[in-house]
């Protein structure tokens, strides 16, 4: 069960939603985030993931290239298992339903998004890399401080 | 200790596949038959509505209680392992295992019931029977078994068809016309049909699977309306589960069911059987009396109860199961196509791979479409930002086949599992050590390497190959085998305990060896020709 207060919830529901799937959440999925926090064990598990943490809700834009970075780095981060649980709950919300039911599309369309995917995915992972050194790296020396 | 009076012919022990279709010759003979069972229910809070998987997700605001389950259990982040395929409203087949049986293996993770119904509530159906080539080593071939077959057919409702696969199934009289494949199986199909003579001088044989899903009327189980939803909710009776044999044994005369009760150990003598119970609400201990005894309790639970009964701790048997694996493969044909969302969720197709032959024992495996499972499962495994893994499993996720392969396995000296004392009066442990050894590793890779090049040449581009690790097949046998030899801890080819002259074996615990088929089917066949057997022994 996480610790953080529903101040600090709220935040990171409202960056994740909109990460993941580019919507800006409701209330209601915001409370539902809220609510997965108070069953699941989603407390950082390291110094590491706390600064990531800190990082992604000073700074929104890094939670993509973090995030990628993380795949490959440390595919169990608490950070990837917060945003897991929010796309599980944005893919059980109705209202949402229209972003992962698509009607299908021509192959040519198809292979262009995901060409598209790959290439923001490898520069993510690039800049994720650099980034994440840089957070732990810091996180070290405050600490060693 | 509690006694109770004589009051049962026989005893069985489990209420999953085996022990329910063992109970039915019994009580269809007139003898008295009380089931033992911890028979776990399903939870309320997580009962699911009626209607098919899409429009539930368009419409209803409360899937999040059944689809992730009300405590977010269904959100899964550690690795793919037993059970992770197990939907919110699945797992409470799980409870109380880790508690009352618990399992001790650095290298093998089973996933146990002590559920109504035991592991048959999950079971995805696969029904390929045994035929000579896999019953090899058994002490009956598929002539013995096929009344058996017969007789449970009809009363499950297997639905299938030959084609192809027929040299590696046999034929059933009870057999109901093959439920409609989906666009996957179609593809696949249709693919297959046109290289057909290529693929099978290669080995690879493909058709459409044996299920145990009603294509006709059962009783009042309900031929599948194909709302795609039968991996969540089992409301029109469609996918056998065994706890609907067990609503129909309840309601004979001559049936008890004593639930939640955990059988601790059993004392045979020729006079009769007694088995000791504990309740799991209070602790209070039961014995109860028989003229017979009929073990079902799943192959693992019904060791412990077999060793701890003869005071065999420490004692090494084997135990068997199918190594297995996930091949996630993308169907290339059905992109850019549309999808049809009318289609049931068990498997699609069926596939035999024999190099050498149709007459020898095959590697046989099924075909499922990624489709009612919600794509945040794939997301964590994916080398991908969860924003890119979601997109791009929004749009591939239709596409998605997931191939399960399973293979034969046979007892080696790396695969025992032995009964261990319970430490301070704690509950006794079952240690379990498990490895393939290097011919076996070697004949998996190859064989997987010659299925996957098959499917390559059917439009299947395999993506990623998951193997869950020793036990995830949830198929496991091997412990008491019936043999010819009069050896101990070995059961006769009536599957009766060498040890005693009325103790029985009905689950896989009495196979020698796993053939490379989802043994459930078999198992209920064995379990019924057990009851037959039974029944005639008692002169009923």
């Amino acid at each position: 069960m996480s610790r953080l207060g529903s101040f600090e919830l709220d935040q990171e529901a409202r960056i994740f939603g909109e990460y993941v799937l580019g919507v800006e959440p409701s209330p209601a999925l915001i409370e539902r985030y809220r609510d997965a926090h108070h069953h699941l064990d989603l407390k950082p598990t390291s110094p590491d993931d706390i600064a990531v943490l800190a990082v992604v809700r000073e700074r929104p834009w890094t939670v993509a290239p973090l995030d990628a970075a993380l795949a490959w780095v440390r595919p169990r981060a608490t950070l990837r298992a917060k945003l897991i649980t929010m796309a599980a709950i944005q893919e059980t919300t109705p209202e949402l339903i229209e972003h992962f039911d698509r009607s299908p599309r021509g192959r040519v369309r198809l292979f262009g998004e995901l060409a598209t995917i790959g290439t923001r995915a490898a520069i993510d992972i690039v800049v994720g890399v650099v980034l994440l050194m840089t957070v732990v790296r810091r996180q070290k020396q405050v600490r060693r401080r | 200790m509690k006694s109770t009076v004589m009051k049962s012919d026989v005893i069985i022990i489990g209420s999953g596949p085996a022990g329910v279709n063992a109970a039915r010759p019994l009580v269809a003979a007139g003898l008295r038959v009380t089931m033992l069972d911890v028979g776990h229910r399903p939870d309320p809070e997580v009962s699911v509505p009626e209607g098919g998987f899409a429009s539930l997700r368009r419409g209803d605001g409360e899937q999040q209680r059944y689809f992730l389950g009300p405590k977010f259990e269904g959100i899964a982040f550690g690795h793919t392992g037993p059970g992770s395929q197990l939907t919110p409203p699945r797992q409470y087949l799980t409870r109380d295992v880790d508690r009352l049986t618990p399992l001790r293996s650095a290298s093998f993770e089973p996933l146990e019931s002590l559920a109504a119904g035991g592991l048959g509530v999950a079971w995805g159906g696969g029904s390929p029977p045994f035929v000579d080539a896999d019953l090899e080593d058994f002490p009956y071939d598929r002539a013995e078994l096929q009344p058996h077959y017969e007789a449970v057919a009809r009363h499950v409702g297997i639905s299938g068809e030959g084609g192809d696969l027929a040299p590696f199934f046999g034929s059933l009289d009870a057999l109901q016309p093959a439920v409609r494949t989906d666009t996957h199986g179609e593809s696949v199909l249709g693919r297959y049909r046109r290289r057909a003579s290529t693929l099978n001088r290669q080995g690879l044989y493909v058709g459409r699977p044996w299920l145990a899903m009603l294509s006709r009327d059962i009783g009042s189980r309900r031929a599948t309306s194909y709302l795609d939803m039968d991996f969540w909710t089992d409301r029109r009776g469609s996918v056998y589960r065994p706890w609907s044999t067990l609503e129909l044994l309840e309601r004979e005369e001559g049936f008890r069911y004593r639930d939640r009760r955990l059988a601790l150990r059993f004392d045979a003598s020729d006079a009769g059987v007694t088995v000791d119970t504990e309740s799991i609400d209070t602790g209070e201990r039961e014995r109860h009396r028989a003229r017979f005894l009929v073990i079902a309790a799943g192959a693992l639970g019904t060791t412990r109860l077999v060793l701890r009964s003869l005071d065999l701790y420490d004692h090494p048997v084997p135990v068997v199961c199918n190594p297995h694996a996930y091949v996630a493969m993308l169907n290339l044909p059905t992109l850019g196509r549309e999808v049809r969302s009318s289609r049931h969720s068990l498997a699609q197709g069926c596939f035999a791979y024999a190099p050498d032959g149709p007459d020898r024992a095959a590697v046989v495996g099924h075909l499922y479409t990624y489709r009612s499972l919600l794509t945040f499962k794939l997301i964590k495994d994916a080398p991908l930002s969860i924003r890119d893994g979601s997109a791009v499993f929004r749009r591939l996720a239709p596409h998605l086949a997931i191939l399960i392969i399973q293979h034969a396995d046979r007892p080696t000296t790396r695969k025992r599992c032995a009964l261990v004392r319970g430490a301070d009066g704690g509950r006794d442990v079952l240690e379990v050590e498990y490895e393939l050894n290097a011919r076996e590793r070697r004949a998996v890779e190859r064989t997987d390497r010659a299925i996957l090049a098959g499917f390559r040449q059917l439009g299947c581009l395999p993506l990623r190959a998951v193997r869950p690790g020793h036990a995830s097949s949830t198929h496991y046998a091997g412990s008491l085998p019936m043999s010819d030899d009069d050896r101990p801890l070995t059961t006769d080819r009536w599957a009766r305990l060498r040890e005693t002259t009325n103790v029985y074996i009905a689950d896989g615990a009495a196979f020698p060896m796993l053939p490379s088929k989802g043994p459930t089917f078999s198992l209920m066949a064995h379990a019924h020709r057990v009851g037959r057997r039974v029944a005639e022994v008692a002169g009923a």
